[in-house]
Order: C-alpha cells, then structure tokens, then sequence
C-alpha cells in the first residue's frame, strides 16, 4: 500500500501546480496556432512541444529538466545529468545558433543586396529598435546585460537572441527566446498595421526597377569579403557571421554543393529540433512565470515594432534624395526574420498593385538585416561582457 | 525587481545612451562599409577581367548532349505541322 501511495504522490497529476498548467496551456495553444493558423510551424512546433515536456512535474531527486545538469551542480558526473539539460547544452554554450547561421548562409542568395548596395542601408536602420528597447529596458530597472539581451529581440533574430542572452544574461534565456520566436511567428500580424500607418497609399504603388545580373565571381568575392569587414569591426560577431559567410561560401563557390546541400537541409533542420525542443523546455513555470518575463514580452513587441518603424521612415528619408524612389514598404524587411517580413512586404504592396512584385528587392534589406542584428549582438557583446 | 519601476538613474549609470549611439554608429559603419564595397566590386572586377577573364567553371555541369534541343525540336514541329496543312 506504501509503495502505491509513494507512487501516487510522485505523478504529475498530484504535483501538478497552476503554473505548471499555465505554461502546458501555452504549449498547446503555440501548437496550435502553427497547425492551424501556419504560424512559423518549424519552430512554433518544437517549442510548443518542449513547454509542454517542460512543464511535466515530476520528483526532485529525478534527473529529468534541462536545469538538472548535475556537473554543474557538483552532484554527480554528465552521465547523472538529464538527457534535456545535455541537449539544453547547445543552447546554454550558444552551439546552436552559429550551426543554424551556416545553414542560414548556405540557403541565402545575396545578389538582390549586390545589385542594389543602397539597401543594405535600410537593414542598418532597422536595427534602431534594438538600441531604443536597450534604453527602455535600463528604464525599467534591468541591468546594462539584461538590457542588451532583451533589445536584441528587435533584431527579429531567434538564433542571435538565443546567442546573446545565452553569453550575457543566462537567466532571461527562456523568456527572451520565447519572446523572440513568438514575435518572428507574430511578424504577418504586427508589420502590416505599422506600415500602412507610416507610408501614404502612392508610397505603396513605387514599382522599383528589376535588379541586375550579378556574377559568380561577385557572389564569390562577396562572403570573405564581408566577413573580413564585420570581423574586423566588430570581433564579438566573428562566431555568428563567420557561419553565415563561411555557408554562403559553400553555396557560392559552387565546388562544396554536398556541404551547402547538408547545412541547408539536414544540419538547420537537425539543430532547429533540437533548438527547439530545448528552448521550449526550458520555460518552467517556476523560472518562467515572473513578472520580468511579461516585461520582456512587452519590451520584445516594442522592439520590433520600433524596428520595423525604424527601417520604414529610413526608406522615406532616402526617398528624399534618390532619383529612382524605393518603395518605403521594403524598409520593414530591414527587421531580419527571413524570410518572412519580405513575404509580408510582398503582400502589402500587393494589395495595393497586384502586380507589383517587392518580394525580391525586400530580400536585400532582409539579410542585411541579418548581418545588422549580428553586428549589433557582437558590439554589445563585446562592450558587456564581464 | 518591482513589476514596473522607472528608473532614469539606471540608464545614466549603465551608460545607457552612449552604449546606445556608440552601437548604432558601428552597426551603421559597418554595412555603410559592406555597401561601399558591393558597389565598387563591379568596377574592380571589371579591371580583373581584362586580366584573368570569367571562364565556365569546371563544376558547371555540361549539357547532356543526349537531350534533345527544344527549340529545334518546335521548330521542326511547325514545320511539319504548316507542310501537313499545305503551307509553305
């Protein structure tokens, strides 16, 4: 009789607490919403998932969630440690994040960026969202680290998010990542309102010219190059854009196809599971459910919506010294989230002329982005490391 | 920490607004750089190709020399499909 009591009262269903339940219900609700709405489904799956194992409670002295990495503890050796919290490695090390970048690298053609230099401007601008969210969030009491780590949610980023915080602000890891990724899923949601609001309907119509041919050896050059330039600037991006260019190099060189082939295929999808999975474990109702977390969701909607402003009012000002005008619309693409915000850049201006096709001239300021966000988490990295 | 404190000293004592202008400026210095540099590569390649031309690279996979020409293959439908309707 003793034994079935102890077991009953180690289940889930008796130690269940209402956070616990919360946090399944979210779960849920993230699997959802990516089955049926389509909401980023690679990753709104996995992590819906993970919050959901995340969440099963279960006896103390069981070595089951991520955070029961007993090395670290000094209770026993890796073996002891949870199989969650040594997949939970990669996140904590930031190992995930460059190994998704080289497959981001290997998947991304950059010649849109190369036939047209000036829009790479827009996904600088767009990074202002990341800076302002920083201030917002020293305002609101968080540290210099924190801060930094929050603002980079506008960078629109999962992997540079999950990279940053992972180095400079552990503790905030599950909130921002989760802020982070619901905010990407979020982008056909929260971009079109701001960019109907900030551009006037003739702005909407602007047809850009088609870009030119770029060569192979443009596309070549391209990857060391860039690198060379953002290494050298800013040190603190080496890791991050050392993968993306270096899979782009892969791609571009046209003599590593079974490598480009692997990063773009098996090796993103492998990590994003596993990314995934472990992220959304990580948010346990007991260090998830606080009030810094919905200030971070807050400040994380503030971000991209400044960011996505941010690129917009940029495209205009240059609009006012260019000759050949840019569609201001293309300028909310500069937030990152590939290759989302220049789908939604597509359809915005579609609604307006059907046949006017924006998708390819968003892409240019939409991986520009992705090296802006990485030279933003490498200068505050470098800045604010301990 | 209090759910909503506003905390102006904070910002001043993290260097809040330097940190901020001093990012942005490098952010923006930096793929100023990367621009600058995508739109002279063209003209610099220029000048490289009078010296080492762009040649077919040798992973470029050759035309299967089995596969018929589709163009000429159209061509050579019409053709029969005028003779058979008694055109020229």
């Amino acid at each position: 009789m003793d034994i079935l009591l102890n077991f009953l009262r180690s289940t889930g269903f008796a130690q269940m607490e209402p956070g616990n339940a919360i946090m399944i219900l979210i779960g849920i609700t993230f699997v959802v919403l990516a089955i049926r709405k389509d909401y980023e489904p690679l990753l709104l799956v996995p992590i819906g998932f993970g919050m959901i194992v995340g969440n099963i409670p279960y006896v103390d002295t069981m070595s089951l969630g991520v955070y029961d990495d007993w090395t670290e503890q000094g209770k026993g050796s890796l073996q002891n440690s949870s199989v969650l919290s040594q997949i939970y490695f990669g996140v904590k090390f930031g190992l995930f994040p460059p190994l998704i970048f080289l497959g981001i690298g290997a998947m991304t053609d950059f010649s849109t960026m190369l036939s047209n230099p000036k829009l790479v401007l827009l996904g600088a601008a767009a990074q202002i969202g990341v800076f302002l969210t920083l201030l917002g969030a020293l305002l609101l009491g968080f540290s210099a680290q924190e801060a930094a780590s929050i603002g980079i949610i506008g960078g629109a980023d999962g992997p540079t998010a999950i990279f940053l915080s992972s180095q400079l602000a552990p503790d905030l890891l599950g909130a921002i990542a989760i802020s982070a990724y619901s905010y990407m899923a979020l982008v056909p949601v929260i971009q079109p309102p701001i960019m109907k609001l900030l551009t006037t309907r003739s702005e909407r119509l602007i047809r850009m010219k088609p870009p030119r041919h770029v060569s192979k050896r443009e596309k070549m050059i391209f990857p060391v190059a860039a690198f060379l330039i953002c290494a050298l600037i800013a040190p603190g991006a080496l890791t991050l854009l050392g993968m993306l260019f270096f899979g782009n190099l892969l791609k571009e060189s046209l003599v590593t196809d079974r490598l480009a082939n692997t990063a773009r295929t098996a090796l993103i999808d492998i990590v994003t599971i596993l990314l995934g999975f472990a992220v959304g474990a990580s948010t346990q109702a007991k260090t998830f459910l606080k009030a810094d977390s919905l200030l971070i969701f807050a400040l994380g909607a503030a971000s991209f919506a400044v960011a996505t402003a941010g690129g917009l009012i940029f495209a205009k000002i240059m609009n006012l010294f260019l000759r050949e005008k840019i569609n201001p619309l293309i300028g909310a693409a500069g937030v990152s989230a590939v290759p989302d915000s220049a789908r939604v850049v597509q359809m915005v201006g579609q609604k307006e002329d059907p046949h006017n096709m924006l998708l390819m001239h968003a892409m240019a300021p939409n991986v520009a982005g992705v090296i802006g966000s990485a030279i933003a988490a490498g200068v505050l990295w470098s800045v604010l490391v301990k | 920490m209090a759910f909503i404190t506003i905390d102006p000293q904070n910002v001043v004592d993290s260097n809040g607004v330097a940190l901020a202008l001093t990012g942005m400026l490098i952010v923006f210095s930096a793929l100023v750089l990367i621009s600058l540099f995508i739109a002279c590569v063209p003209h610099l390649l220029g000048l490289l190709n009078r010296i080492f031309p762009e040649v077919e690279h040798h992973h470029t996979p050759p035309r299967p020399a089995d596969q018929p020409d589709l163009e000429l293959v159209a061509a050579i439908g019409l053709a029969l499909h005028r003779q058979g309707r008694g055109k020229p």
